[in-house]
C-alpha cells in the first residue's frame, strides 16, 4: 500500500493574518471588561452588534450574493476565537451559522436577506438532531428565529418577539425554544437525507465556531492570569517565578495554543474535505470545551482570593467557559460521535466467535432510546 | 492553513519504491515493536543508508547527506515507522561538529558522523546530576596536547553501539558551575572507557559509562575550554525540539511523534482485542458504551498530541501515554498485565508493556518539569524558576 502523505501547515494566509488583526483589534477596542459588564444579565449588547454589522464583522462568513462579506468558515472561526477572548455580548457564533445554512437552502429563502442584515437574529438548537422535544438554544433570547432539526425535518422556527431568557451563571442569552408552543411558527425547510447533510454541515460548522470562540476565551482568561502573576508579589517575589504559578501557566498556555491548532486543523477539513475527517468538528469541541473550564479554573486560582471575586474579570471568563462549552452537550455525548472512529478502527478484525444468542442492543445512557450503532451509523457521511 | 494531500510525482514514486524495495531487502521489521526509541538499526541497514546519505537526508551530498526535498525526506521518515525501523541520525550533534571542531577532527571524525557510519551518544548526566545538568563533576584535565578525564556519566543511552561520546566535563572548580564547563567528543574506544549496562522497566537499556585516565588528544575538544555552556547550549535546544518547522514535518517533534505512535499502536491493539472479545451478554466489548468512551478518549487525546506544538509536544505525548497506557492495562484488565506468551496474554504483552515503558517518556531527553521551566521563561517570558 503506497504511503498516503498530507501537508501538515497551520500557519494562516497573509489574508487572514490581517482579517485576524482586524478583528483583534475591533473587539478589544469594543468589548472591554465594562461593556462585558453592562451586558449582563441577558448578554446582548445591541450597540455592539450594530457596530459589528457596520464593521462587516458580524456578516464576514455570510455570502456576498445575499448581501455579507463573502468570507469562509475560517474566517468565521477566526471571529468566533476574538468573540471568545474579549467576552463579546453578540449572537456572531450562532447567527452566522444558522445564516448560512439558510443561505444553504436551494431556494432563496424570504428572511435571508434580513437576517444577513442582522435585522433579523437567527441561531440554531445544537442538539436537536439528537434529543426531541423542547430545545435550550445559545443566543435562543436574542434570537426571533431558530433552525433545528424535528424529526426527519429541517425546520425554521419564527417568533414575533424573542423568548424568556432561561437564567445561567454565564449571562448567556440561552432560551428554551418548543416547536410545539402555539406562538412559534414552524416552517419545514427540507426533509429526509437533505435535511439530514444540510444540518450535519451547519452542526459540525457550530461545533467548530463554538470551540474557536472558547479557545477565545481561554486565552484571554490566561492573558490576565499572566499579567497578575508577574505583578503580584509573596515571599519577596513575583508568584510567577514559582513553579506551582509557572508551571501551570505553562500548561494553560499550551492547552490554548493546542486547541486552537485543533480547531484550525478541524475548519479546514470541514472546509475542504468534510468526508475525511467527519470526527474533527467534535473533536474540536469536545477538546475546547475541557480545556476552557479547566484553564479558567487555574487562572482564578492562581489569582487566590481575589480571583473567586466578581470584581476580577477572571471571574467573567470562568462564568462564562461551561456554558458556552455544554451548549451543544456533554463530553459523554460528544465522546459518542467521536466513537465512530472506532468501527472504522475495527474493521480489520475479525469478530468474535460466540455461540450466545444475541441480546438486545446496547441502549446508550442518553435521552434518545436509538442504538448506539445506529446513532453512530447515522453520523457517518 | 493546508492539511490537503500531497500527490507524489513519478520521480517520488520511484524514490518511495526504491526505498522499499532496499528495506525489504535489507531489514526485517517486527511489527510487535511499538516505541522505536532505544535501538538502532543493524549494521547492515546503516550501510545501506549511509551509501545514500539517508541518514541525513535533507543534509547537501557535500555534507555527508542526500540533498532530498522535503517530500523524498518525509517519504522516508514514513517508510521507517512504517517498516519499524529505529530512529537513527547524528543531526543533534552535526551543526556543533562543524563549528566547533578543529581541522583534524573535521577531516578524521566528522565524514563518518555526517554519512552515519559511526554514531555518538550523550554524556551529559551524572550520579550525582541529570537536570541539574551544568553540575556535572566528570573532570578533563589538560596534560600538554593531551586531556586526561575521570568519571562517570549515567543513562548514556546507546553507548554500548556508539562510536563517540558527546562529553560535558569539569575543567575547572565545580564552585564556577557553568563557568568550568568544555564539551568534548571521547571515543569509545579509548582505553578505560567501560560501559555497563542498565535495565530499565520495559525492556529498556541504557548505560552507566566509567572514565579512567581516558587520554585524548586536544583536537577532540569541541569550542574553548569553559565555554562548554554555551557550546550545548544548541544541541540541547534542538533535542527540546526547537527550531523550524516545515509543513510536512509533525507538529509536536520527533519524541512527541514517536510517543504519540506509540500510543495509536497500541490503542489499535486495545480496539481489536474488544472486537474479539465478548462481555458477559455475548457481544463484543466494542460495543459496550463504557469501553467506547475510554476508546473514544484515547482518540481524542491523540489527536491533541498531534495538534501540539514544538517542544511542549514531547510533554503532552508523554504524558498523555502515561495516562492512556494505565487506562488501556484498567480497560483490558486483567489480562492486559500478562506478559507475551502467558496463556491469555493479550496484544502480545504491549498493553502491560506500555505502562512500564511510559514514565521513562517524561524523563528522558530532559524532563517534563525542565521543559515547563524552559517554556516558562523562554515564551511566556516568566520570571526565573525559584
Amino acid at each position: 500500500v503506497p504511503i498516503e502523505l498530507r501537508w501538515n501547515d497551520y500557519s494562516l494566509s497573509e489574508d487572514d493574518a490581517d482579517v485576524r488583526a482586524m478583528l483583534r483589534e475591533f473587539f478589544a477596542e469594543q468589548s472591554p471588561p465594562e461593556v462585558v459588564r453592562a451586558a449582563e444579565p441577558l448578554g446582548f449588547d445591541e450597540a455592539l452588534w450594530r457596530a459589528a454589522l457596520r464593521a462587516g464583522i458580524a456578516d464576514l462568513s455570510l455570502p456576498e450574493a445575499h448581501g455579507g462579506q463573502g468570507a469562509g468558515l475560517v474566517e468565521l472561526v477566526l471571529a468566533a476565537e476574538e468573540v471568545g477572548r474579549t467576552l463579546a455580548p453578540v449572537p456572531l457564533v450562532d447567527h452566522a451559522v444558522a445564516t448560512r445554512l439558510l443561505a444553504g437552502l436551494p431556494e432563496t429563502h424570504p428572511d435571508l436577506a434580513s437576517a444577513v442584515a442582522g435585522d433579523l437574529i437567527l441561531s440554531l438548537a445544537p442538539l436537536s438532531a439528537r434529543r426531541p422535544g423542547r430545545q435550550l438554544v445559545p443566543s435562543g433570547a436574542v434570537a426571533r428565529g431558530v433552525l433545528a432539526m424535528d424529526g426527519d425535518s429541517l425546520v425554521l422556527l419564527r417568533r414575533e418577539s424573542a423568548p424568556e431568557q432561561a437564567p445561567n451563571q454565564g449571562s448567556a442569552p440561552l432560551a428554551w425554544w418548543d416547536a410545539a408552543d402555539p406562538s412559534v411558527e414552524r416552517t419545514v425547510l427540507a426533509g429526509g437525507d437533505a435535511a439530514r447533510a444540510l444540518w450535519r454541515r451547519a452542526e459540525a460548522e457550530w461545533q467548530v465556531a463554538t470551540a474557536s470562540s472558547l479557545v477565545g476565551l481561554a486565552e484571554g482568561a490566561s492573558l490576565i492570569a499572566r499579567t497578575y502573576t508577574t505583578q503580584r508579589k509573596a515571599f519577596g517575589t513575583p508568584i510567577a517565578a514559582f513553579q506551582a504559578i509557572s508551571h501551570t501557566l505553562v500548561d494553560v498556555h499550551e492547552a490554548t495554543q493546542t486547541a486552537r491548532n485543533l480547531t484550525l486543523k478541524a475548519a479546514w477539513f470541514l472546509a475542504e474535505e468534510p468526508d475525511s475527517r467527519p470526527e474533527l468538528p467534535t473533536m474540536a469541541l469536545a477538546n475546547a470545551a475541557r480545556v476552557a473550564t479547566d484553564v479558567t479554573m487555574k487562572c482564578v486560582h492562581v489569582h487566590g482570593g481575589f480571583g473567586i471575586m466578581l470584581e476580577a474579570d477572571v471571574s467573567l471568563y470562568h462564568l462564562r467557559a461551561a456554558v458556552w462549552g455544554q451548549v451543544g452537550g456533554s463530553s459523554a455525548l460528544h465522546l459518542q460521535t467521536i466513537g465512530a472512529r472506532l468501527d472504522r478502527a475495527a474493521t480489520t478484525a475479525t469478530p468474535p466467535a460466540t455461540t450466545v444468542p444475541a441480546p438486545a442492543p446496547v441502549r446508550i445512557p442518553s435521552a434518545t432510546s436509538r442504538p448506539a450503532a445506529d446513532l453512530i451509523t447515522s453520523r457517518e457521511s | 492553513m493546508n492539511f490537503g494531500r500531497l500527490t507524489l510525482d513519478p520521480s517520488q514514486k520511484a524514490f518511495e519504491a526504491e526505498a522499499r524495495r532496499l528495506l525489504e531487502e535489507h531489514w526485517t521489521p517486527d511489527p510487535h515493536i511499538i516505541a522505536l526509541d532505544h535501538d538502532r538499526p543493524t549494521p547492515e541497514l546503516v550501510e545501506v543508508l549511509a551509501e545514500r546519505g539517508w541518514v541525513h537526508p535533507r543534509t547537501p551530498p557535500e555534507e555527508g547527506g542526500a540533498g532530498l526535498g522535503a517530500v523524498e525526506a518525509r517519504v522516508l521518515t514514513a517508510l521507517f515507522d512504517e517498516y519499524r525501523v529505529p530512529g537513527y541520525d547524528n543531526d543533534l550533534i552535526l551543526p556543533t561538529l562543524r563549528k566547533h571542531g578543529s581541522a583534524e577532527l573535521k577531516a578524521t571524525v566528522l565524514p563518518d558522523l555526517a554519512s552515519g557510519r559511526k554514531s555518538y551518544c550523550l554524556g551529559y548526566s551524572e550520579p550525582d546530576s541529570g537536570s541539574d545538568m551544568a553540575a556535572a563533576r566528570t573532570r578533563a584535565v589538560q596534560d600538554g596536547d593531551t586531556w586526561v578525564i575521570n568519571g562517570s556519566k549515567m543513562f548514556t543511552t546507546y553507548a554500548h553501539e556508539s562510536d563517540y561520546v558527546f562529553m560535558l566535563a569539569r575543567t575547572g572548580p565545580v564552585e564556577d558551575k557553568h563557568r568550568t564547563l568544555t564539551m568534548f567528543l571521547v571515543p569509545m574506544d579509548a582505553p578505560g572507557v567501560e560501559v555497563k549496562p542498565i535495565w530499565a522497566m520495559g525492556r529498556v537499556r541504557t548505560n552507566m559509562t566509567f572514565y579512567r585516565d581516558v587520554r585524548i588528544s586536544d583536537a577532540y575538544r569541541l569550542g574553548p575550554v569553559n565555554e562548554g555552556w554555551r557550546v550545548v547550549s544548541e544541541p540541547l535546544a534542538a533535542e527540546h525540539g526547537k527550531g523550524d518547522f516545515d509543513a510536512l514535518e509533525d507538529l509536536n517533534g520527533g519524541m512527541g511523534a514517536a510517543f504519540t505512535r506509540t500510543l495509536e499502536r497500541l490503542v489499535q491493539y486495545t480496539v481489536d482485542w474488544a472486537t474479539q472479545t465478548p462481555g458477559a451478554d455475548g457481544r463484543p466489548l466494542i460495543e459496550d458504551p463504557l469501553v467506547r468512551q475510554q476508546l473514544a478518549t484515547a482518540l481524542l487525546d491523540i489527536e491533541v498530541c498531534w495538534n501540539t506544538p514544538g517542544e511542549f509536544g514531547k510533554v503532552m505525548a508523554a504524558e498523555t501515554l502515561i495516562r492512556h497506557a494505565d487506562a488501556l492495562a484498567d480497560l483490558t484488565a486483567p489480562a492486559g498485565i500478562l506478559s507475551e506468551g502467558a496463556d491469555g496474554a493479550i496484544a502480545h504483552g504491549l498493553i502491560g508493556w506500555a505502562r512500564l515503558f511510559a514514565p521513562g517518556t517524561a524523563i528522558y531527553g530532559g524532563t517534563t518539569e525542565i521543559y515547563r521551566n524552559n517554556l516558562a521563561r523562554g515564551v511566556l517570558g516568566l520570571p526565573r524558576a525559584r
